[in-house]
């Protein structure tokens, strides 16, 4: 089983000055194909693991190994390979590429510095210019293959971002992620800034990368809704922690954590079929780093009794392969819910000064 | 045939003699949230800025009707729309930092609107602190600067303006598009008080077709600044009949499978 | 060329402003052939005809030691804007790197960099420049490096805060996910997003080098008579100002009309500089 873990994050802590954003989160990414769906709302820590995972923000507690190599530790081209094996997606797609650089430059770019475009080719400082004819033609080559790859006309490598709409910017990056040929991919937000035509392409997309290139993902999201579908495993993030986490299937259909119960009962469905009755929490989303004693989820969650107040619940087994980090567990799982009493006036105090 | 509480009739925004929007009919009652429903591009806002009589603000170019409670807004002075704006028709938009000026505190920013509308100080705060509870905030928040509320409890207060002002006609610009799922079930609770309880009309305008679908009685989708189809929410979503409804539906990504 | 025509219509501010710079490299590069006095633009001196009146043998009238101010004019297009050119090359290539690391890298190199662009920066420009011009020998070469020495960090401060914010963009955190190395993100991302406010600076800046160029001449810290410097020429002839007027103002104007031509290329440039903006092609 150890053999097929590719990430294995343990107890990662990612802390920013006195906030701490990711404190104690693991989970196990396993090799391709293979999706796990890292789900939370705002101040849960969920890019923060991410970044953590590309080494963007450096951790200050915890592990990861990839390919059972420590990953923290990684510098210079070691780091470079690990750049070439583990990559990402950012949720902004307008700004995640540079506006004055056309799509085949950008594209080409990755290419040479990582010396994936052929013999030949050398890390040229003006870019086509420097390189021989040979060379250009085989960048040219590879970067229309990533963009038809990418479900894109490969006319548009000679256009600027601006010409693009956000989901074919999207899908630049996207190909630009596959040009290393990575095993792992973070996908953060993915399509939040997309409209839901876009959207539906993007997720096709991934779902055939999948397939083709026995792609392992971590899809972040804090929309439910396109998990299904698209990744195995979930992993529920509140306040930097692990709410709970397993398959995907069971934890939706079964929910053993009142914030699962509460974030799947809050999204919309289209099928009057399908709807749920809301449980709606009381005040906001906290802010990372304003953690409360005891679980952090106690002062919005429905279900508190006294021992939530002051211990924080542990994250154990509650059914195989499912882990869950609430002291009322086994009865969530079991069916029990919340009442169905309108919220109370709100005490959350907002954010502190 | 009653008249609705807002009436847009062959409305028609305009940029320099491109049409973005084009609106033939869409009514909205007292007691009943609409829903404008599209892509982006698809002219849902612009016709949002025209109804409240701001696309000309914009640099747009407006023909056609819009009619709260019989009386013609387009066309309007100034003056006039400004009286009629925030306190006969409120607009929550899909920012609530941006509508908040962040070196004025909240309650000055909700006080002051109020007073502009005719009301004394003593009545502006009172109707201010009902309209918080009404939105189920502790109205001691009214002290706080914008940059201490979240997101989703600056809506809530935006919301609560429009409840002092008794306005009668609520437009949302996808006032919950960037709020987090917990939190945007909140805020649509509440839309649902408004229009249940105080009778508000309600123009609703989201790219989330699974948010109108659960929130409004009524829809309308717009593509590329024309309307393909509209009728009752349930209707349109189980017997669609424009292609393009058809496409956004399947487009929807469903949790209930 | 009609291409190139219907650029120019569509962008009037470049229009302007490269027409006159043109015209004014191109007097530059052809004054000794151009003027009608060469001599005058030199050591001649005819103290007969001093201080005369614009006429038509003498455009521009003539100074006070009888030099045809036209010519000297003319011949002043090869001395204060190359000194300019020269100076803000210097001080772009100096500053803009420095700003750049400094903005890219944070921390340390941050601090190091810009502690020593400070110190340079408290000090009042003219007056450093000064202190380096009275160390240096009293010609045109020296009078560039002190000004540059004096201009650099200026745009040292004014790169490195485009920088630290291009630094931060999703882009640029893009390019170091992707294990693109940082002298490649620094060239090829970092410097292109950062020398906007550059580009319009410099071109304001043409003003100011050649006036504080004609502050250190009439020092007599730079350029020394007979050579025909634009702010050398204003700084004689000012005690003649109210008398014979052309002395100071044929000059100025040349000053006036370079610095415009030059802001004008400056704004146009960078609104052309911005992909995003629709060109018509």
């Amino acid at each position: 089983m150890a053999d097929d873990i590719l990430l294995d994050v343990r107890d990662l802590r990612v802390s920013f000055g006195p906030v701490r954003a990711v404190d104690g989160v693991s989970l196990a990414i396993s090799r391709g194909p293979f999706g796990i769906a890292l789900v939370g709302e705002s101040g849960s820590g969920k890019t923060t693991v991410g970044r953590a995972i590309l080494r963007l923000v450096p951790a200050s507690g915890g592990t990861i190994a990839f390919d059972g190599q420590d990953v923290l530790g990684l510098r210079g081209p070691r780091l470079r390979a690990y750049r070439r094996a583990v990559q990402i997606v950012f949720q902004d797609a307008d700004n995640s590429l540079d506006p004055r650089m056309r799509i085949g430059t950008t594209l080409g770019e990755v290419l040479i510095a990582h010396g994936l475009a052929g013999r030949g080719a050398l890390g040229g400082l003006a870019g086509r210019g420097a390189l021989g004819g040979r060379a250009t033609a085989r960048v040219a080559a590879q970067v229309a293959a990533l963009l038809s790859e990418a479900a894109l006309d490969p006319a548009l490598a000679s256009r600027y971002p601006h010409q693009l709409s956000g989901g074919q910017r999207q899908r630049v990056a996207i190909a630009r992620a596959l040009a290393v040929s990575p095993r792992l991919l973070v996908l953060d937000e993915p399509t939040s800034a997309l409209d839901v035509t876009a959207q539906a392409r993007i997720l096709a997309l991934v779902r055939r990368l999948r397939d083709e290139r026995q792609l392992a993902y971590l899809l972040i999201t804090h929309n439910l809704a396109i998990i299904p579908g698209l990744c195995e495993q979930m992993v529920v993030l509140y306040l930097g922690r692990v709410a709970e986490s397993g398959p995907t299937g069971e934890l939706l259909a079964r929910p053993a954590h009142p914030y699962t119960l509460a974030l799947r009962s809050a999204v919309p469905e289209i099928d009057a079929a399908a709807r749920r009755s809301r449980i709606i929490l009381p005040g906001d989303t906290p802010q990372a780093g304003s953690t409360p004693p005891g679980c952090p989820f106690h002062p919005r969650c429905p279900l508190a009794i006294d021992v939530c107040r002051t211990t924080v619940p542990p994250l154990q087994a509650v059914a195989p392969g499912r882990q869950a980090a609430c002291h009322r567990a086994g009865e969530v799982l079991s069916g029990l819910r919340p009442p169905g009493a309108p919220a109370q006036l709100a005490e959350d105090p907002g954010r502190p000064r | 045939m009653s008249q609705a509480k807002l009436e847009v009739r062959d409305l028609r925004v305009s940029f320099a003699g491109h049409p973005v929007a084009s609106v033939p009919e869409l009514n909205v009652d007292g007691g009943e949230i609409v829903g404008l429903a599209g892509e982006s591009g698809s002219g849902k806002s612009m016709t949002i800025l025209a109804v409240l009589g701001l696309a000309g603000t914009a640099g747009a170019a407006v023909t056609g009707s819009v009619r709260l409670d019989g009386q013609e807004l387009i066309g309007l002075s100034a003056a006039r729309l400004r009286a009629i704006r925030g306190r006969r028709i409120a607009a929550i938009f899909q920012s609530p930092a941006l509508a908040f000026n962040p070196v004025f505190r909240v309650g000055a920013i909700v006080s002051r609107t109020l007073r502009q509308h005719g009301l004394s100080g003593a009545e502006a705060t009172a109707r201010a602190d009902a309209a918080m509870r009404s939105v189920l905030l502790p109205p001691e928040l009214l002290d706080r600067y914008p940059a201490q509320l979240s997101g989703g409890q600056l809506q809530r207060v935006a919301i609560a303006l429009a409840l002092a002002l008794r306005a009668e006609v609520l437009l949302a610009d996808e006032p919950t598009s960037a709020l987090d799922v917990t939190v945007q079930a909140e805020v649509l609770e509440l839309l649902r008080e408004l229009r249940d309880s105080r009778g508000m009309a309600v123009l609703f305008v989201s790219h989330d077709l699974a948010v109108i679908a659960e929130l409004c009685d009524r829809v309308a989708i717009m593509r590329a600044g024309q309307v393909v189809e509209q009728g009752p929410t349930g209707q349109v979503i189980a017997a669609p009949r424009h292609d393009y409804t058809r496409e956004l539906l399947a487009a929807v990504p469903r949790l209930g499978e | 060329m009609s291409r190139f025509g219907r650029f120019l219509r569509a962008n009037p501010l470049i229009a302007t402003g490269g027409v006159i710079a043109l015209l004014i490299v191109l007097i530059a590069v052809f004054a000794p052939l151009v003027v009608p006095y060469p001599a005058d633009a030199g050591a001649a001196t005819h103290p007969e005809i001093a201080l005369q009146a614009p006429s038509a043998q003498h455009l521009f009238g003539t100074d006070q030691v009888g030099r045809d101010v036209f010519s000297r004019v003319l011949a002043g297009a090869r001395v204060s804007p190359v000194v300019a050119l020269f100076v803000l090359l210097i001080s772009c290539v100096v500053g803009i790197s420095l700003g750049v690391l400094a903005g890219y890298f944070g921390g340390v190199t941050d601090e190091i960099i810009m502690r020593i662009t400070d110190i340079f920066l408290a000090f009042p420009p003219l007056l450093l420049a000064l202190a380096f011009a009275t160390v240096l020998p009293a010609n045109l070469t020296s009078l560039t490096i002190a000004i540059a020495i004096s201009w650099w960090p200026w745009y040292t401060r004014l790169v490195r805060g485009q920088a630290a914010s291009v630094a931060g963009r999703p882009y640029v955190e893009a390019c170091r996910a992707l294990g693109i190395p940082s002298w490649r993100i620094l060239l090829r991302h970092v410097l292109p997003n950062s020398v906007t406010p550059v580009i319009v600076q410099v071109s304001l800046d043409v003003g100011g080098v050649i006036l504080t160029a004609s502050a250190l001449s009439f020092l007599g810290l730079g350029a020394q008579d007979p050579t025909p410097d634009w702010g050398l020429m204003v700084a004689e002839g000012q005690n003649y100002f109210t008398t014979q007027w052309w002395l100071v103002t044929f000059p100025g104007l040349a000053i006036l009309i370079t610095a415009l031509a030059f802001n004008l290329l400056g704004d146009g440039l960078r609104d052309v500089l911005d992909p995003r903006r629709v060109l018509v092609r």
